[in-house]
């Protein structure tokens, strides 16, 4: 009999216990030792700070507008820089005769460029001087450094052309510098 | 009622868009202080609190226009506030200061006060304090606290446990069982 028992409990089946079971254990168990978190009092923030954050809403906006202005004056010029190698190009290829237009087109979007040139590096100054954590970076002093690389080289041909004479040819190369110098103002533009 | 602050939500919402100081004004007063008792437990110090305060709410006006109205308002808002003292508290080294505080918690009432479990819970760890706050205070899932901390779900969980742990052993040592 005893034998027939033993065989019966053993070939009973094994289950496990579920383990969402520890689930509602430690909850209980939580419970019973609870800590009342909710009586943790609440803290007033000061009213001031609410002056801090329309102060910095305010220059970022001031930021934007002017990032905005630059981005302007960056597209204007490298519109008056295709129109300018188009003409060039137009002119080598033959059209000889075009040779007082294209000297009256280089004249005005050259003092054009000075102009907006010196805007724009007075607007990346003054963004500077509001957001120097941009301009220390690695990538924005790399950007600079190539600028003032581009403006270098800009100065150089522009002082060839005065001294030989040759501003058809020279104002294009000018020019294609000036282009790859606004395509890094493009990109100093994009970090702020 | 519930639609009524729902409403008033939502047209702050939109005029908040539109760079309405005084939009911007009330959705501050609204919040601020919810914002900033989060981020005061979290941090445990007023001026990074403030601080937090500030750049969250820059955030929070910046960023509005990527509030779709899905949830509650505020709990987009406290997402932002507790993501940002996670960050400060990742780039703050931690100073055990668990001593000082419980030397200064001695049992002077009879019931246990705010102000003290406050106290106590500064103490911890901030390991242990964060996944506290997050899923007992703030009502945050295990799963979403594992996402913002970069932890798993089973390391939330034994960090509460432990940190209750702590907790009532040091309410037990001040007298409160």
């Amino acid at each position: 009999m005893n034998d027939l028992l033993k065989n019966i409990r053993q070939s009973l089946p094994q289950h496990k216990a579920p383990e969402e079971l520890w689930d509602g254990i430690a909850s209980q168990l939580d419970e019973e030792n609870s800590i009342p978190f909710e009586i943790l009092p609440t803290h007033t923030a000061p009213n001031k700070i609410f002056d801090r954050i329309y102060n910095e809403l305010e220059a970022k906006k001031t930021g934007k507008l002017r990032t905005l202005n630059i981005a302007y004056r960056v597209s204007a010029i490298a519109a008056s820089i295709a129109v300018v190698l188009t003409l060039s190009l137009f002119y080598k290829s033959g059209h000889t005769s075009n040779e007082p237009m294209l000297a009256s087109v280089e004249t005005v979007t050259t003092e054009t460029d000075l102009n907006m040139n010196a805007a724009i590096n007075k607007d990346l100054q003054d963004i500077c001087a509001e957001s120097p954590e941009v301009c220390s970076t690695k990538e924005f002093t790399s950007l600079k450094s190539k600028w003032l690389k581009l403006t270098a080289e800009i100065e150089r041909l522009q002082s060839l052309g005065a001294n030989y004479n040759q501003t058809d040819r020279i104002a294009m190369y000018i020019k294609r510098v000036e282009k790859d110098k606004f395509e890094v103002e493009r990109q100093m533009l994009v970090l702020f | 009622m519930v639609s009524t602050k729902l409403e008033k939500e939502q047209r702050l919402v939109k005029q908040c868009l539109k760079g309405e100081r005084q939009a911007q004004h009330e959705l501050f007063m609204l919040y601020k202080d919810a914002m900033y008792t989060i981020v005061l437990r979290m941090m445990g110090n007023k001026e990074e609190a403030e601080d937090i305060l500030q750049e969250g709410f820059v955030s929070v006006f910046n960023n509005l226009g990527s509030y779709r109205g899905e949830g509650a308002l505020g709990g987009w808002m406290k997402t932002i506030f507790v993501r940002l003292a996670l960050r400060k508290l990742s780039n703050k080294k931690f100073t055990s200061d668990i001593d000082e505080h419980q030397e200064g918690a001695t049992q002077q009432d009879e019931h246990l006060t705010g102000e003290l479990l406050e106290k106590l819970i500064q103490g911890l760890d901030k390991g242990y304090r964060t996944v506290l706050l997050l899923v007992e205070v703030e009502g945050y899932k295990h799963k979403e606290v594992a996402e913002m901390l970069g932890i798993s779900e089973g390391t939330s969980k034994s960090q509460l446990s432990r940190a209750k742990a702590i907790l009532r052993e040091k309410l037990k040592k001040i007298g409160y069982e």
